[in-house]
């Protein structure tokens, strides 16, 4: 079976009508839910009609005068039409005679039960009706996004990020509860409203007449007052989601607040965007209310004229009072009904006018065909043949030329290097190429059709673009690289059991929401596209591309900062503290002995700070961290005990007047703060009085805060850095007295909130490197730290296990746009990812401009000795546009583009003798 | 006796730091690290960007230059006291010459944006730089002088 919606569905705009949308999608389940409705109607009413049974037979006694008087109980019976049958009733049934006591408990069971019957009914039609609405939300959400997914790209020019998705997420919410009654209710109600007038007009004509004149005034004046209110609504909602895009400006624009001081500017514009939204807000409130008050006083001015008019016809004689009584009663019927029918109208055109405003969004002109996407899973040849782009013009959305009559032929393995300035048109080249902007005129051919058709199949997996700013989401590093293979599913996931019921409840769910049924959990890493043989064989291909971009080292360097569970991975762990051991006996007599001081339970680690001697171990929360340690009750304890805490007080002291000393005329901002590892700026002025006061009393008279912001500061003291001469030899011992103590009556409260150092195991909240050392290195030795790292590589190399820790440097999470890499990481990743799809033509646009001239160039030549198929591999075409025209003699061809035209084009040697552009670039 | 005091000591020997405030030269030798260099180990290259200007307080070194023929020359040896790197710091140049240990050597790195700042808030230091730099402009300009003459009389 296959419902998901054909193309021709998905490229029609979105109905600019949310009832006739609504209506498309899910007739079937309103005219159920109306049937339902109905069907429960007779129910309702015997649960109606029943109590006043009970009180009146078997209460009240009416039938029952007689001490043995029965009452028949469940009797069924119709009453025929008189041409059918002369007979007065048919009996279905006789039912059953009862006494009075029996009755009254059959008849009290009776309503019970017609209660539950109700409240199942109620239950059933709103979980209906909700379920009806949420599923109108998911394809509304989703077709939105599918909208976003086709966008022509010059729309992303105009829209920000945020108010789509606000758009997508926050103002289509209030549709879900509407949808489920948009149908439902104006036919209930309305159908109420019918009974009850018709009653009215058969008890009186004149004063139905009457009822219909206010309900006339009514259904007149209130859509005029709400006009305004409608209005208002509306700009609510655009208001709104300018508030939504603004406030994603400042947070992506937060560095810029910062670097200009506009902090304050951007509160003002919230400040009076929030007002505009007040403003609008409160008149809405008092329109709304002032309509509510005129519909209240409507709705009683009736009874009003009931009694004046109806009360003067009685007087006179011409209604009899039963009537009026009975009119009245079904008058105040009426008001329910049409009260319900004028809010559902309320909120229909309130919500209509959401959705218009939305929908006017997303129905952009130019949007891609969806067929373009489909997903292709037979395997797509690659490209063959020839680039022709013949009298090529590009403008922008502006109508300015980027390109203007731009000819050439190259074969798509060619190795073409493009040139020209910044706006010269060579950028705006390769996005035409890439399909990210549309030719205003001529032709793009490869092998023979038109680039533009292609589906994005071929040419998002047999082309390859990259330009100098690749937006990367926040995922793992491996994931990052991977996201490029991501075309379909590759292998299904297997499910079982219950896994197995959700799995199907799910794509039920996705079917009857028109979404999309591919698993997200399913594999969708297409390895062999990357030459790998089988999923667990991919970091081959990733670590042989990322050498390719000089990235390699880097993933190592992350290797080493990561921290691994060894829950998780017990085998890594394992040899990890092999590794650790034979690190430790290598270094003993080697010549970087001296540049590693390790840890040892029975001895003080030089090198490290007193807080990292005392716990023994890393921290793995702020409960023990250096500035809550001295906080600490437990530790407290055993300062107190160990007479630790004395000493220091006393470093405390010392330390608070040599950083007074040192840094209390100097400006916070001023480089040297960076150097101050104990305390931290903006504490060092409370210090003087700290001192002042703690100079009289001593330990034992300090207040409790003054002495612990005193042994807050040793604990981040490090002597051979610090090289203040405060902690001797002797000092060690006290502290590694301390540090016995600590570890031997750990509470277990803070069990977790340490993991302690211990010789055969692996430290979870430690890095890689720091596992490996179980030490740290020496201050005051230059490159100790090079050298140190130098040599565990080699022994990770000699033990072979730089593939498992190239695995743990790509499970590195990259941070939001990537922002826990750096700018050329960044570049480097999204060429790598590139260049992982092996695709038969690679386009650069500009790309690594961010590193430094001699990596830009050796990578340069290294892709184009890649291409060229120099190295035994499968050739590939390469189309680049440099930023620095000097590399362009590495490439085969030149094309070079000045002020928007291609105005040389020619191998290296002719046009540096015949070109003058080039020639002059290149110079 | 702590090694800062010993540090403090040593930068107020070297004359352009002589007339500099001892809290400030503390603060000076607490930013800045201690480092300790093997035999023939390089401080900085010739042609590097500067990133720190370098004490000696204990040791030598050789100042090296590279030769057109692409060999080396040692032109100068450096001992306790010495004060090297100060000009492609503050001039922002790249290093002239290598500085290669020829002992054991330990010295005191001060960090180039340290010794800025330090420069441009003790205006004790900075006239200190400038009679630094106009004496080094002096002593050159008298050896190009007589380079000259020693050129002239040599054609002649």
């Amino acid at each position: 079976m296959n419902s998901e919606p054909s193309f021709a569905e998905q490229n029609k705009p979105l109905d600019k009508r949310l009832l006739r949308y609504v209506w498309q999608h899910t007739r079937r389940d309103q005219i159920w839910v109306i049937f339902v409705i109905l069907a429960s109607m007779p129910t309702y009413f015997f649960a109606l009609d029943l109590p006043k049974q009970i009180i009146n037979q078997p209460i009240q006694g009416v039938g029952f005068e007689d001490a043995t008087a029965t009452a028949t109980f469940m009797r069924l019976a119709i009453t025929p039409p008189s041409f059918l049958s002369s007979a007065d009733e048919w009996v279905l049934f006789g039912g059953f005679d009862m006494e009075r006591l029996p009755f009254l408990m059959a008849l009290s069971l009776t309503f019970l039960s017609l209660v539950c019957i109700n409240g199942l009914f109620k239950f059933y039609i709103n979980t209906y009706k909700g379920r009806l609405g949420e599923r109108m939300l998911r394809r509304m959400r989703y077709d939105l996004v599918d909208r976003v997914l086709r966008f022509p790209i010059y729309q992303f020019r105009r829209v920000k990020a945020s108010e789509i998705a606000s758009m997508v997420k926050d103002e289509v919410e209030p549709f879900g509860e509407f949808i489920g009654d948009a149908f439902v209710l104006p036919v209930f109600l309305g159908g109420q409203a019918i009974i009850a007038f018709t009653f009215i007009m058969l008890q009186s004509f004149w004063l139905g007449m009457m009822t219909i004149a206010t309900i006339s005034v009514q259904m007149v004046l209130i859509p005029y007052l709400r006009k305004r209110v409608l209005e208002l609504g509306r700009q609510r909602q655009l208001t709104a989601r300018q508030l939504s895009g603004r406030i994603g400006e400042i947070v992506e624009g937060i560095t810029a607040v910062h670097v200009n001081d506009t902090s304050n500017y951007e509160r003002s514009e919230i400040s009076s965007r929030l007002g505009k939204i007040f403003f609008i807000r409160f008149e809405l409130y008092q329109r709304k209310f002032f309509v509510k008050f005129i519909n209240n006083f409507l709705a009683q001015l009736t009874p009003f004229l009931f009694y004046v008019v109806g009360g003067y016809f009685a007087i006179r004689g011409t209604l009899d009072i039963g009537q009026l009584v009975a009119v009245i009663a079904a008058y105040k019927e009426l008001p329910t009904p049409i009260n319900g029918l004028i809010v559902w109208d309320q909120k229909r055109l309130d919500i209509n006018i959401k959705y218009a405003q939305i929908v006017e969004q997303f129905n952009v002109n130019d949007l891609q065909d969806a067929e373009q996407q489909a997903l292709t899973k037979e395997p797509v040849a690659p490209l063959k043949g020839e680039v022709v782009v013949s009298n090529l013009v590009v403008e922008d959305e502006t109508a300015s030329v980027l390109i203007e009559d731009a000819d050439f032929i190259m074969k798509v393995n060619d190795v073409v290097a493009v040139v020209g300035p910044l706006g010269s048109g060579a950028g705006a080249m390769a996005e035409t190429l890439a399909g990210l902007r549309e030719p205003t005129q001529g032709r793009m051919l490869i092998n023979g059709s038109a680039m533009n058709d292609l589906p994005e199949a071929i040419t998002g997996r047999r082309l390859a673009y990259v330009g100098s700013e690749s937006y990367l989401p926040q995922q793992t590093l491996l994931n990052t690289l991977l996201y490029a293979s991501k075309h379909q599913p590759i292998e299904e996931k297997e499910y079982e059991g219950t896994e197995l019921t959700t799995r199907n409840r799910e794509i039920a769910e996705a079917i009857s929401s028109g979404n999309s049924q591919l698993d997200i959990n399913a594999n969708w890493i297409d390895f062999e596209s990357m030459g790998a043989t089988s999923f667990d064989d991919v970091h081959r291909p990733i670590m042989e591309v990322l050498k390719t971009v000089e990235l390699d080292n880097a993933v190592y360097e992350l290797a080493m900062r990561q921290t691994l569970d060894p829950e998780l991975q017990p085998e890594l762990c394992e040899k990890l503290i092999d590794v650790r051991h034979i690190f430790r006996e290598r270094l003993e007599g080697s010549d970087i002995e001296q540049f590693v001081e390790p840890f040892d339970a029975g001895a003080y680690n030089q090198q490290a700070t007193i807080a990292e001697n005392l716990l023994f171990g890393t921290a793995a929360d702020e409960t023990l961290a250096p500035e809550n340690l001295a906080g600490n009750e437990y530790v407290q304890q055993i300062l107190n005990e160990t007479g630790l805490d004395r000493l220091l007080f006393e470093m405390g002291i010392e330390l608070a007047e040599t950083a007074i000393e040192l840094f209390a005329d100097l400006s916070p901002d001023n480089p040297f703060f960076e150097q101050l590892n104990f305390m931290s700026p903006e504490l060092l002025e409370d210090y003087p009085p700290i001192l002042a006061r703690v100079r009289q009393s001593g330990l034992d008279g300090a207040g409790e805060l003054d002495r612990k912001m005193l042994i807050m500061l040793p604990f981040s003291y490090v002597e051979p850095r610090n090289r203040l001469g405060l902690l001797k030899e002797e000092h060690h011992d006290i502290i590694l007295k301390a540090r016995n103590s600590f570890r031997e009556n750990l509470p277990d409260e803070l069990s977790s909130a340490i993991s302690l150092y211990a010789a055969d195991e692996y430290n979870d909240v430690a890095s890689v490197q720091d596992n490996i050392l179980l030490g740290r290195i020496a201050h005051g030795f230059s490159d100790a730290t090079e050298k140190v790292q130098q040599a565990i590589k080699e022994l990770l190399d000699e033990l072979g296990l730089n593939e498992e820790i190239f695995k743990v440097g790509l499970s590195f999470d990259i941070g939001t746009a990537g922002k826990r890499l750096s700018e050329t990481q960044r570049q480097k990743v999204a060429l790598a990812r590139t260049l992982l799809k092996r695709a038969d033509l690679v386009i650069i646009n500009r790309g690594i401009n961010t590193l430094d001239s001699r990596a830009q160039e050796r990578i340069v030549k290294r892709l184009v000795t890649l291409a060229s198929g120099k190295d035994g591999n499968e050739p590939f075409g390469l189309l680049w546009v440099l930023m620095t025209p000097s590399y362009a003699r590495e490439f085969d061809r030149v094309l070079v583009f000045d002020r928007g035209r291609l105005v040389e084009k020619g191998s290296h040697e002719d046009l540096l003798q015949s070109g003058r552009t080039y020639a002059e670039l290149v110079s | 006796m702590s090694k800062l005091k010993d540090e403090v000591d040593l930068l107020r020997s070297i004359p352009m730091f002589a007339k500099v405030e001892p809290s400030k030269l503390k603060l000076l030798a607490f930013a800045s690290d201690r480092l300790t260099y093997k035999e023939g180990q390089n401080v900085f290259l010739q042609d590097d960007a500067p990133d720190a200007a370098y004490v000696i307080i204990d040791g030598s070194a050789d100042v090296i230059v590279s030769t057109e023929q692409g060999g080396e020359s040692k032109v100068a040896e450096l001992g306790r006291n010495a004060f090297l790197g100060d000009m492609a710091v503050l001039c922002d140049i790249p290093r002239t010459a290598t500085v290669r240990a020829s002992s054991t050597l330990e010295v005191l790195k001060i960090k180039k944006e340290h010794m800025m700042e330090m420069v441009i808030d003790t205006p004790a230091l900075t006239m200190a730089v400038l009679q630094t730099l106009v004496n080094r402009l002096a002593k050159t300009t008298k050896d190009l002088s007589e380079a000259q003459q020693a050129l002239a009389k040599q054609s002649a």
